[in-house]
């Protein structure tokens, strides 16, 4: 709850408990591990607030699934995470497996990779 | 030897007087649950997870750790009966533990629900997927979901609500009630029903937006003149807030000429907003940080 004060107000706090009241229990440590986590990628305050507040699930996952989400994306060169988090905050809740089979399921449908890519960013994934 | 086991294999003090306080775990006499502990360890972590992870799953749901290997991997063949693969019940496991404490024809009833009602097994395992915790509500719970988007009364079909489901499972997690004053605001809006009904096939996730947010994209797209768009491509409201105000701020300052077809350009890809004006979101932030924080911008 400290970490988040640092972020939220109390209002939207209170809303991210209406979307899952289990994350209560999400441990200050943790909390303060996966913003460090989302900082140290260059994702500004204003962006990780903004991700927390859309994606609340964020706070469940642990620097080690994030560390593996952000390389996968930088595989395929998706490197401006700040940009990417405010257009598309979901996308932190995926596993790498997820990107590669939308990335599989589009090329089948004929999509170009850049066009692809764009869909990643607008959040189509 | 209860504490010795645990620290090597990586459960905090916190976490080791959790497993041994809880309920299903106080049974054991300390040898019997080291035995069981270590057993339902190794079985977890040989789903790929690393040692933090597989601390994690049994500190959230420790009846597992008193379960057996054999059961433990009846459950897992169970999710795989469903059509569950490999990285897909990892990510389930890893997002809601408590799926390994319940019985195996819970959870194939809870799939089949979806399945019954004519959802196509792909799209059951999807939504399944994107919110695992769906596992642990109530069939009655699925329900009282489905009827609250049929009163809604905005002609959904049935596709459409498998659509919202499968897109939005959060919801069975949210208050209704505020679910209720999302589509009210909508209608508020003066935007028609038909309208909503598309707006929320093509982004289900418009029902958990936090209301004060999706108040305030509403009205500065009403005003850009840009709602026709939204409607038509509604995941546009996924773009944060800010960024969206910054960028409205600098196409407002910077065209001389201002019409709906610029102020689309709010959501241009950072690489052809700043090939199109040469600034890239720090450069926005510099310049219009402070009426964002200070919510003091004016659209004209």
């Amino acid at each position: 709850m400290e970490e988040l004060l640092k972020f939220l107000e109390p209002s939207e706090i209170a809303y991210i408990y209406e979307t899952d009241d289990s994350l209560k229990e999400v441990e200050d440590i943790d909390i303060k591990e996966i913003i460090d986590t989302l900082k140290s990628m260059n994702i500004k305050d204003s962006s990780i607030k903004d991700a927390i507040l859309q994606n609340s699930y964020l706070l469940e996952r642990t620097k080690e699934e994030l560390m593996l989400l952000f390389s996968k994306l930088a595989s395929i060169d998706i490197k401006d995470y700040d940009d990417l988090i405010m257009r598309n905050p979901n996308i932190l809740s995926l596993e790498p497996f997820e990107i590669d089979d939308f990335l599989i399921e589009k090329r089948k449908m004929g999509y170009d990779i850049e066009d692809i890519l764009e869909m990643i960013r607008e959040g189509q994934i | 030897m209860f504490e010795n086991l645990c620290s090597r294999l990586g459960f905090t003090k916190h976490e080791q007087k959790k497993i041994k306080n809880s309920y299903s775990l106080r049974k054991y006499t300390e040898k019997t649950l080291v035995k069981r502990l270590y057993k339902a360890y190794t079985f977890i972590s040989s789903l790929g997870l690393n040692k933090k992870e597989t601390c994690k799953i049994i500190v959230n749901c420790p009846t597992i750790g008193g379960t057996s290997p054999n059961t433990l991997s009846k459950k897992i063949e169970n999710l795989a009966n469903l059509g569950f693969q490999g990285e897909e019940i990892t990510k389930i496991v890893k997002r809601n533990s408590k799926i390994l404490s319940y019985s195996m024809d819970t959870v194939k009833d809870k799939f089949e629900f979806f399945t019954k009602l004519g959802m196509e097994k792909e799209l059951v395992i999807k939504m399944f997927l994107r919110y695992p915790k769906l596992f642990s509500s109530s069939i009655e719970l699925y329900q009282i979901v489905i009827k609250t988007l049929k009163d809604f009364r905005l002609e959904f079909t049935n596709e459409d609500i498998f659509t919202i489901l499968s897109g939005c499972p959060q919801i069975y997690g949210l208050d209704l009630d505020k679910v209720r004053d999302r589509v009210k605001l909508l209608k508020d809006k003066n935007i028609s029903n038909d309208e909503i009904r598309e707006m929320i096939v093509n982004f289900p996730n418009i029902l958990s937006q936090k209301q004060d947010n999706l108040e305030k994209k509403l009205d500065i797209y009403f005003e850009l003149g840009l709602m026709s768009l939204i409607i038509k491509d509604s995941k546009r409201l996924m773009q944060s807030i800010d960024l969206t105000i910054k960028r409205m701020c600098f196409i407002r300052d910077r065209e001389k000429e201002l019409a709906p077809q610029k102020y689309f350009r709010i959501f241009n890809s950072q690489k052809a907003f700043q090939s199109l004006y040469g600034i890239d979101n720090e450069g926005l932030d510099t310049l219009y940080g402070n009426e964002v924080k200070n919510m003091s911008y004016k659209v004209s």
